[in-house]
């Protein structure tokens, strides 16, 4: 049984679409040009996601987990699902951030880390 | 061959009037009356005698008185036979005188009639003296009639030359006039012409003066024009200029707006940020976070206000490039409208020295066409005085034509007058015909030949258009015609068939005179010209009439020969 919780979020849009990210995980937000970088907490430390625009932060949004079909067939899927304005909003994992808000950079440096880390699961 | 009749009447000799005849001598009849006178006186005597013895005279015996008649016998005897012979010799040179008087009257009677030649003949037969000095006198007139045809003929030859030259002239003079009236009509045609050309001239050079005028208020027109569109070049030229600095401050406007929404989009980033850190605050952070959504809404007004102010710029801007388009194509437009005012501003500068010389030159037209209407005018006058000039020629000309016409015809009559002399001369158309009548005589036993001569004889003598013989009875023996006179007209059939000869007037005048005739002029059936014709009687023996000879003379021919 899913359980929604409840917390403080910062909504961005970035392609069309409402993205969410756990405001506990924003450092920060910056703008480059025509773009908003939004530092993150992760594992690894932090990352910047890129949004076109940034809405701004709804404390009290309702999350939901996403259902295990999902998660199986859905790479990258969102750690939930919420609705806010009668919009969709994925919220993201910080730890996995969809390649829509991933910057170029991170997405190459991302990649080399996995392929080094599956290589060393192989070896 | 004609109708009309010989105007020589001929049949009677014509005394003279106040003269009687002369008396016949008769020296028989002297002779009785000298014996009657003889008788007489002595029978006076013998009574005067014997009155004498009653009343006391003197006794004288009668044989005294017998002596004395006997010696008066004897005495008067040889008186009478000398008036006998005396007597004789008068009865003969009465006889005498009679044949010269015969021959002097058949010699005058040839005269009469014209023919010299005979008259010459029969003046042969006379006493030599009386012979010498008729015959000489005939030669005197022959030669005089001679003269007289020859110089009729030129006569005759020049009258029918100033004939055609007076008609000539006459024609000429008419197709003058005719030349003249039309030249006049023409040349008042061309005066009416000239005069309409002068009033259009006038015409023309008051429109060319205005044209000159408006030439002038046009140039200064488009003087003003021109200044006018410079101006507004000038004008249109700060205009875009101003643009220009608007375009400029704009861009500068837009540069702030630029920054403005850098700041506002950095203070959205700050209230973002601020809302960030008033969330993970949580309960402490509320009032920041009030803080930060009022920064944001400022932000977003800024950012709106900043959008409103770049959309109204916007506006201002498309405004301004569109007045910059405008003021730049109005320019150019200026531009080409001001070159085309200086354009039209020369071509009127042009247009107006055009416009002052077309005024000069139509000024100059003007005044050359009223010249020339009033020389035409002139010439107008001066052809219709020539006109009346020629007129009076042309009318003088053919009183002169009918004058050299009836000249004409006078030599023609003159010439005609001279014919009726028989001359021994190749002029005389009598010496002519007679000359034809003898080598027809002597073919007259062979009438088929003479057909022949005369076409020779025709030949011969260009002037007569036909020639022709009749027996004494009027029936036409032989016809010729002279075919280079009349041409290819077809001779009429009653002068072919020779029909009512008989009653032709040159038959009836030779069988009447027995000589030579020449009729009066008449139309020829023929040519359709005058003529007339000469007839001769054809004699087999003397006396015996065997037919007439005659040829028709063509005037026009003869006269020009």
């Amino acid at each position: 049984m899913r359980v929604a919780t409840v917390g403080s979020y910062l909504l961005l849009v970035r392609q069309g679409g409402v993205w969410g990210v756990s405001n506990e995980t924003v450092l920060g937000v910056g703008r480059q040009e025509n773009e908003y970088h939004i530092q993150i907490l992760c594992q690894a430390g932090s990352r910047q996601i890129v949004a076109d625009e940034v809405l701004g932060v709804v404390e009290s949004l309702k999350v939901w987990p996403p259902a295990g079909v999902l998660q199986r067939f859905w790479s990258g899927f969102p750690r939930g699902l919420a609705v806010h304005g009668g919009s969709p909003i994925l919220v993201v994992d910080p730890d996995r951030p969809p390649a829509t808000l991933m910057l170029e950079e991170t997405m190459e440096e991302d990649s080399l880390q996995e392929g080094e880390a599956s290589d060393g699961r192989a070896n | 061959m004609d109708e009309q009749t010989d105007t020589r009447q001929a049949d009677t000799i014509s005394e003279p009037p106040g003269l009687s005849p002369l008396p016949e001598a008769d020296p028989a009849r002297a002779g009785r009356l000298s014996w009657w006178i003889v008788l007489g006186l002595a029978a006076v005597g013998y009574f005067l005698l014997i009155a004498s013895q009653a009343q006391g005279g003197p006794e004288w015996p009668p044989l005294v008185f017998l002596v004395l008649a006997l010696g008066a016998v004897f005495l008067l005897l040889p008186i009478f036979r000398a008036q006998s012979k005396v007597r004789g010799q008068l009865e003969e040179s009465l006889q005498r005188s009679r044949d010269v008087e015969a021959v002097l009257v058949e010699a005058l009677d040839q005269l009469r009639t014209g023919d010299l030649v005979g008259c010459a003949q029969q003046a042969e037969h006379l006493p030599d003296r009386l012979s010498a000095s008729f015959i000489g006198a005939s030669d005197a007139l022959d030669n005089l009639a001679q003269q007289i045809q020859n110089s009729s003929i030129e006569v005759a030859s020049s009258a029918n030359s100033v004939n055609e030259i007076a008609s000539e002239l006459a024609s000429g003079s008419s197709e003058q006039a005719a030349s003249v009236v039309e030249i006049t009509a023409a040349m008042e045609e061309l005066a009416r012409t000239a005069s309409q050309i002068a009033d259009n001239a006038t015409v023309q050079a008051d429109l060319a003066a205005k044209a000159e005028e408006s030439g002038n208020t046009g140039a200064v027109a488009v003087e003003e024009a021109v200044d006018g569109v410079e101006e507004v070049r000038k004008r249109i030229t700060g205009i875009a200029s101003r643009a220009d600095t608007l375009g400029t401050r704009s861009k500068e406007i837009y540069r702030v707006l630029d920054l403005i929404t850098e700041i506002s989009q950095e203070t959205h980033i700050l209230s973002l940020n601020a809302a960030i850190e008033a969330a993970a605050a949580g309960e402490h952070g509320r009032r920041f976070s009030v803080v930060a959504e009022e920064v944001r809404r400022l932000a977003q007004r800024s950012q709106e206000s900043v959008d409103s102010v770049r959309n109204l710029l916007d506006e201002f801007a498309s405004s301004i490039r569109a007045t910059v388009v405008a003021t730049e194509e109005g320019t150019k437009e200026a531009a080409r409208v001001l070159e085309r005012a200086r354009a039209a501003a020369s071509a009127i500068d042009e247009l107006k020295g055009a416009s002052s010389d077309t005024a000069r030159v139509a000024k100059e037209i003007s005044l050359a066409t009223q010249q020339q209407n009033a020389a035409s005018d002139e010439v107008v006058l001066t052809l219709k005085e020539v006109s009346q000039v020629v007129q009076r020629m042309a009318d003088g000309l053919k009183q002169f034509s009918s004058t050299s016409d009836r000249l004409n015809h006078l030599a023609l009559t003159i010439q005609l007058l001279a014919q009726s002399f028989h001359l021994d001369s190749p002029r005389s158309l009598k010496h002519r015909a007679l000359e034809w009548g003898g080598q027809v005589s002597r073919r007259s036993d062979n009438w088929e030949a003479v057909e022949a001569l005369l076409q020779r004889l025709l030949e011969e003598t260009p002037y007569v258009e036909l020639a022709y013989l009749t027996g004494a009875d009027g029936k036409q023996i032989a016809l010729a015609v002279n075919n280079d006179l009349v041409g290819d007209r077809e001779v009429p059939a009653q002068v072919k068939a020779g029909e009512g000869l008989t009653e032709r007037p040159w038959f009836r005048g030779v069988i009447r005179e027995r000589r030579p005739i020449i009729t009066s002029l008449y139309d020829s059936l023929l040519s359709d010209e005058l003529c007339f014709t000469v007839a001769v009687p054809i004699w087999s023996v003397p006396g015996d009439l065997k037919g007439v000879l005659g040829f028709d003379v063509n005037v026009g021919s003869w006269t020009k020969i």
